[in-house]
């Protein structure tokens, strides 16, 4: 029986525009931060700027890089690729299952949810209301809407999988099927949270953990969210637009299922170098190693479905935008294993050759594959020509000198600040360089890097004139075709048992896991463990010898289940976390703080850090001092020599603040002890001084090239003059104690008697210091101190004098004796 | 290779069992995209194609 059927292609138009728009939008504020880092005043000081100082402005506080970046990432991630995502999921996704998508009601759903989301961040982010973590900065209301979108996304994608009309799935739909399992199990788990207000909330996890679920979520958030859709659009669009089938079928099968099974366990690469345990940061490089493969797998796959259609390269835009998308995912996913690789890692992180390497993927394999998606995509959904083939080449070759330009820019001035910061002077005890130093030798490289971006954005800008006058010059189309409809006992008829617990595979994975058993158990039980593996392997053949034809075409019939096969994936994606993760929550607490113990914060210090969390600070001082030795001698303290960040001395930190990029220096050690009062060494309450006095922290708030010479921070002259929330503090504190951070009980009252008390402390060590408010030049004395108590600044001076504090935890018991590890209690204590 | 191994912690062998875990199930899923029969490769690499006299029939 046939049909006809037209296919919901509103949608993917809507999809597509919205996603050109954020586009743009994205990469704008993605140029205007990449100035912020050449120079300051394009942190707000435009307007004084452009008047030659007629119009005096101190800075505008929504437009400095700490709140933009988080805008730019969301945008070009979420709204950008997230959108165009969606366009090329609804148009291939029908027509691969030969059916409409399944709800129009969900689609709009979909679309109009994910545009609110998006504003809701354009609106929120800018106000500084941020959860601190990076790609998951979203206050938890958008948080709960994007979760629900997700979910409508989900049910209208799975239920247009139950009615196709085509039984297989197509590998396209299997990397579609990833993505959506996959970001759902992520975003949830990264951004649990319990809220104190309704734009404020503390993550579940703290310190090292929630480093952990961080980056298990961060990288993934690249994998599943920028690079399995991209790979499904690709498996479509490649094979489309050249008219050929992809080049081998059996080679995606090993590309899906290696690929959702590797990237997973990549997340520690993120934190190597740091004190986390080495068994994670070798699981994190070896797995990143691995996952080379596959990457390429799929690079290759794409690129030799073309090899037949190679001439068209030079005068098919769409061909041309694909290839050379496929070939930067290729160089993205050979230069992401190689900085996954501890040594290399040393000189890259925290520099700008990591911002380099996102772009190459970014720029090159988001933004390539999107631009040749829409110029595939326009013609046939507005049923015209492209407008102008001659653009969409002037756009290529704009884009590509763009991206030429930013990657190899920032590969510069990664490798050069990484390795001046690791040189040694003569003599070798101590460093050559100071960072500020180093900052002002790779300004050449950001200028170039912004030129790069705005050269990209001027090609994206051609794209969307070359989209909006090919849709003038047609008309909105939704294509109709005619279709076999497909009963329900052709599809999907796969028992559960069959697709999930097939006998030689059952045996195969007992036989593993008595093969593991060998090498810990003791003395003849491991013999009688290897027998058993043994046993199950011979047991495992037989079973496969005696139901070799329905074993062997077992992916086959898999193809046409799609619960099975989704379940399937889904237990993929969950090993790598869960082995990840869960040792770090049930392991010894005194091995995850190693000796020391945070202290807890003052109320006022805490609501310093919330400040320094609003502003985005954490995007440019990380708060980690690797196992490396230019690091512990620039931030370490003299005289210490293992003075790395140990595990315990951010345990607290919800979130945690390592950090992933030092536009400015590392703030680990930035506190000190609590100040003396007076000669006889009377000490103060709760104010402290460390490596920099109060004055000093004013003042590089209030202008920070004053105290240092060179430096491309913006000022926070707002922090002068809005009050530190105290009246939020008691809920603040009371969630702190829910996620398990030991305050001790304070009231209401106590808690404003110490912010009051701290706070007149450090105000009145500023008025001692003669400081100068500019914006109140009348206010002294008693007037400046009581302004001064109240004033947010002196909330984030308390927090940054604070940082680096802990106190020393002994542990003396032996290990107690366990069946993994008999001998344990027999052991030397661990020396660190 | 028949004594117990010693080890200082358990989690050290984490990789070293991820990786084995990893490399049969590679083995595994190779085997079986070698066996995917010729017929069915080439009907599901057409899917995306549009339909012509020559495009393979589902086998």
């Amino acid at each position: 029986m046939t049909t006809t059927i037209t296919y919901d292609d509103k949608s993917v138009r809507r999809f597509m525009i919205a996603s050109i728009a954020w586009g743009i939008v994205g990469m704008l504020v993605g140029v205007l931060i990449a100035t912020q880092l050449s120079w300051w005043q394009m942190n707000g000081h435009y307007l004084e700027w452009l008047t030659g100082g007629a119009i005096k402005a101190d800075g505008i506080s929504f437009l400095t890089f700490g709140r933009l970046r988080p805008l730019h990432t969301n945008a070009v991630i979420f709204a950008f690729v997230g959108n165009m995502m969606f366009a090329g999921i609804y148009y291939s996704t029908q027509r691969l299952c030969k059916v409409r998508t399944a709800s129009d009601l969900l689609s709009a759903i979909h679309f109009w949810g994910w545009q609110l989301i998006i504003v809701a961040a354009a609106i929120t982010l800018p106000m500084g209301f941020t959860r601190g973590k990076e790609y998951a900065e979203l206050i938890w209301p958008i948080n709960l809407c994007v979760v629900i979108i997700w979910g409508v996304f989900a049910i209208n994608f799975f239920w247009t999988l139950a009615k196709r009309n085509e039984p297989s799935l197509y590998v396209a739909l299997w990397f579609y099927i990833a993505t959506i399992i996959t970001v759902a199990m992520l975003y949830i788990v990264n951004h649990l949270s319990i809220p104190t207000s309704l734009t404020h909330s503390y993550t579940l996890f703290g310190g090292v953990q929630d480093g952990l679920v961080q980056w298990w979520y961060g990288h993934n958030a690249v994998a599943f969210f920028l690079t399995t859709p991209i790979l499904g659009i690709m498996y479509y669009y490649v094979p489309k637009a050249a008219n050929l089938p992809v080049y081998s079928y059996r080679l995606s099968i090993i590309h899906f299922w290696s690929l959702v099974f590797i990237y997973i366990w990549a997340g520690p690469h993120h934190l190597l170098n740091t004190d986390l345990p080495r068994w994670l940061q070798l699981l994190g490089t070896t797995f990143s190693l691995m996952l080379w493969a596959p990457s390429w797998g799929g690079m290759l796959n794409g690129l030799l479905t073309l090899r037949p259609a190679w001439d068209r390269l030079r005068t098919d835009p769409v061909i041309k935008f694909l290839a050379t998308g496929l070939t930067f995912y290729g160089m993205a996913t050979f230069e992401g294993p190689l900085m996954a690789i501890r040594s290399v890692n040393a000189i890259s992180h925290y520099t700008d050759w990591t911002i380099s390497h996102v772009h190459s993927g970014t720029l090159g394999w988001n933004g390539m594959m999107a631009a040749g998606m829409f110029y595939y995509l326009a013609p046939r959904l507005w049923k015209t020509q492209l407008w102008s083939k001659a653009l969409a080449n002037m756009h290529f070759w704009i884009a590509m000198v763009g991206i030429l330009l930013y990657i190899g820019a920032l590969w510069c001035a990664g490798i050069t600040q990484g390795l001046m910061l690791s040189q040694l002077a003569p003599g070798g005890t101590t460093l050559k360089y100071e960072f500020l130093e180093t900052l002002g030798d790779i300004q050449i490289f950001f200028i170039f890097r912004s030129i790069g971006g705005a050269l990209y954005l001027s090609g994206f800008v051609m794209l969307a004139i070359n989209i909006w006058k090919t849709a003038r010059s047609g008309t909105p189309y939704d294509e109709t075709v005619e279709v076999t409809v497909l009963e329900r006992k052709h599809k999907d008829r796969m028992p559960w048992r069959e697709s999930l617990f097939n006998d030689p595979l059952a045996h195969i994975f007992l036989a593993m896991l008595f093969v593991i058993l060998w090498f810990f158990l003791p003395h003849h039980a491991d013999k009688a463990a290897l027998l058993v593996a043994v046993l199950l392997s011979i047991k495992a053949y037989t079973a496969f010898k005696a139901s070799a034809a329905q074993w062997t075409n077992w992916h086959e019939r898999l193809v046409d289940n799609y619960l099975p096969f989704t379940v399937l994936t889904f237990i993929a994606v969950t090993i790598g976390g869960s082995v990840q993760i869960i040792p770090t929550l049930l392991v010894n607490r005194d091995k995850n703080i190693e000796g020391r113990l945070q202290d807890i914060y003052t109320p006022l210090e805490l609501a310093g850090r919330d400040i320094f969390i609003s502003e985005g600070c954490y995007l440019c001082h990380s708060q980690m001092i690797r196992t490396l030795v230019p690091d512990v001698m620039r931030y370490g303290r003299a005289g210490i020599t293992d003075d790395y960040s140990h595990l315990g001395e951010s345990i607290y930190d919800h979130p945690y603040q390592w950090g992933s990029k030092r536009t400015g220096p590392d703030l680990a050690r930035e506190g000190g002890p609590i100040a003396k009062k007076d000669a006889q060494g009377n000490l103060y309450k709760y104010m402290r001084v460390g490596k920099r006095g109060n004055d000093w922290h004013f003042n590089h708030f209030l202008n920070p090239r004053a105290p240092s010479p060179g430096s491309n921070m913006p000022a926070f002259p707002w922090l002068f003059e809005q009050d530190t929330d105290v009246k939020a503090l008691p809920n603040k504190i009371a969630v702190q104690v829910q996620l398990g951070v030991p305050w001790p009980i304070l009231n209401q009252h106590e808690i404003t008697d110490m912010v009051e008390t701290q706070a007149q402390e450090i105000a009145q060590s500023l008025v001692a210091a003669k400081v100068y408010l500019p914006s109140k030049p009348d206010l002294q004395g008693d007037a400046l101190r009581n302004h001064l108590a109240k004033a947010k600044v002196v909330a984030v001076i308390a927090y940054l004098q604070k940082l680096g504090a802990y106190h020393e935890v002994k542990t003396d018991h032996p290990g107690e004796p366990s069946p993994l590890n008999p001998d344990s209690h027999r052991q030397a204590p661990d020396v660190p | 290779m028949f004594q117990r191994m010693h080890v200082e912690d358990w989690a050290l062998w984490c990789p070293f069992i991820s990786f084995f875990i990893f490399a049969v199930l590679f083995a595994i899923v190779s085997f079986r995209a070698l066996q995917l029969s010729t017929g069915k490769r080439e009907y599901l690499a057409s899917l995306p194609l549009d339909p012509t006299p020559e495009t393979p029939k589902l086998p």
